[in-house]
């Protein structure tokens, strides 16, 4: 399955922070705890499914938003989008995409009718238990606290949900996605879950990384 | 005539004088696209801008920012040979579409409205039609050739704005 957010590139195009550039191992650090916050995410989709869950390719990405929000699909293409933002020791957002196909085959494991309330809020609730099982699995890796806020969904064009949740009040500068893809075992249901740090969060996680270290 | 389709990406700008182009901007959440247009000149110009203002001197992409986006793209439309006088804008965008609010911002879809109008009243540059704020998300096209801006919004494909027949009728007579 093609990322979602793809590109890895180091240069800024018009930063308002300095281009800061990420060491391999640093982000090796984070693909690893990208690896282990959807590996427990992919346990609670499991049960909740009934169905094995496999995550694929977990990466994290130091990119420039912008192109990556450019580059994440078709920019008209209806998702639904399931954002959790974080608080507490750092600030983040959470966010679930599912294509059109994934939210059909979702909706349809859970055992809801896809276009009502119903399966709507079956949505919002996968996409709350899988944020909230990744967000305790980095918290007790960092010990960091984080913190969710109640989870919110959208149902619109895939490039105005993404920068409306991503994009932040003055830099889209640069930033480090922590993307990994959940794939269902029976159906066709592939749900994108992105962790992305904003306000200097990344540097926070370092911080606890090298303290624990 | 076909029509030739120029995609402007997150802030980005363009503008053309060339009848049988388009210019599209896509998936507008809390951007906003700026379009302006110059009916009786063939000309129109598109921007998709992402943040209210520029905090720096120099911009290397002033159609990121609402406020250096209209300059430039009054300059680009100078520069085709329409002067301010024939300019009006149509405006889409600014939603928001998730209700959260990061701690220390504000809304930024209302923050990208407000710095896009007053940087147009700033100008000098009416507002004729816009299809802003709420929390849904939103695609415009505008056809040099006529001026006229179709709207996309909920899967629904729209006229947002058609230029008076009158304007039209004296660009054909004026070539």
């Amino acid at each position: 399955m093609q990322s979602l957010l793809e590109q890895r590139d180091h240069a800024s195009v018009d930063g308002i922070r300095m281009p800061h550039t990420y060491t391999d191992a640093e982000l090796d650090a984070l693909a690893a705890l990208a690896n282990i916050g959807s590996s427990t995410a992919t346990t609670a989709m499991s049960s909740l499914l009934g169905s094995t869950v496999a995550v694929s390719a977990p990466s994290a990405r130091a990119t420039a938003l912008t192109s990556a929000i450019e580059r994440a699909g078709p920019a008209e293409m209806i998702v639904t989008t399931v954002l959790v933002p974080v608080r507490g020791d750092l600030e983040a957002r959470a966010l679930m995409v599912l294509k059109p196909q994934a939210e059909t085959a979702a909706c349809k494991l859970i055992g809801v009718e896809h276009d009502s309330d119903l399966g709507r809020s079956a949505l919002v609730e996968l996409g709350n238990i899988l944020a909230a099982s990744y967000l305790g699995a980095l918290s007790t890796l960092t010990g960091l606290s984080l913190e969710p806020a109640p989870p919110e969904c959208v149902r619109d064009m895939l490039r105005a949900a993404l920068s409306s949740a991503l994009l932040d009040d003055d830099s889209d500068a640069q930033v480090i996605a922590l993307e990994s893809t959940l794939s269902v075992a029976v159906e066709e249901c592939s749900p994108t879950f992105l962790f992305v740090p904003t306000r200097g969060g990344v540097a926070e996680i370092f911080e606890r990384l090298r303290a624990t270290a | 005539m076909s029509q030739a389709e120029i995609f402007v990406g997150m802030g980005e700008l363009a503008a053309t004088a060339v009848a049988r182009e388009v210019l599209i901007t896509v998936g507008l959440g809390s951007c906003v696209g700026i379009a302006l247009v110059d009916p009786s000149g063939h000309a129109a110009g598109l921007a998709h801008v992402m943040f209210p203002q520029s905090r720096k001197l120099h911009v290397a992409q002033p159609g990121k920012y609402a406020d250096t986006a209209v300059g430039a793209l009054l300059a680009a439309l100078a520069r085709l040979g329409s002067p301010r006088s024939r300019i009006c804008a149509v405006i889409a965008g600014g939603a928001r579409m998730f209700a959260f609010e990061a701690a220390g911002s504000s809304d930024i879809g209302a923050a990208n409205l407000r710095a896009t109008h007053e940087a147009l009243a700033k100008a000098g540059i009416p507002v004729y039609a816009s299809a802003t704020g709420g929390s849904t998300g939103r695609s415009i096209r505008i056809l040099a050739a006529d001026g006229v801006v179709r709207l996309r919004q909920g899967g629904v494909d729209s006229e947002l704005y058609r230029p008076a027949a009158v304007v039209l009728k004296r660009a054909a007579d004026d070539s």
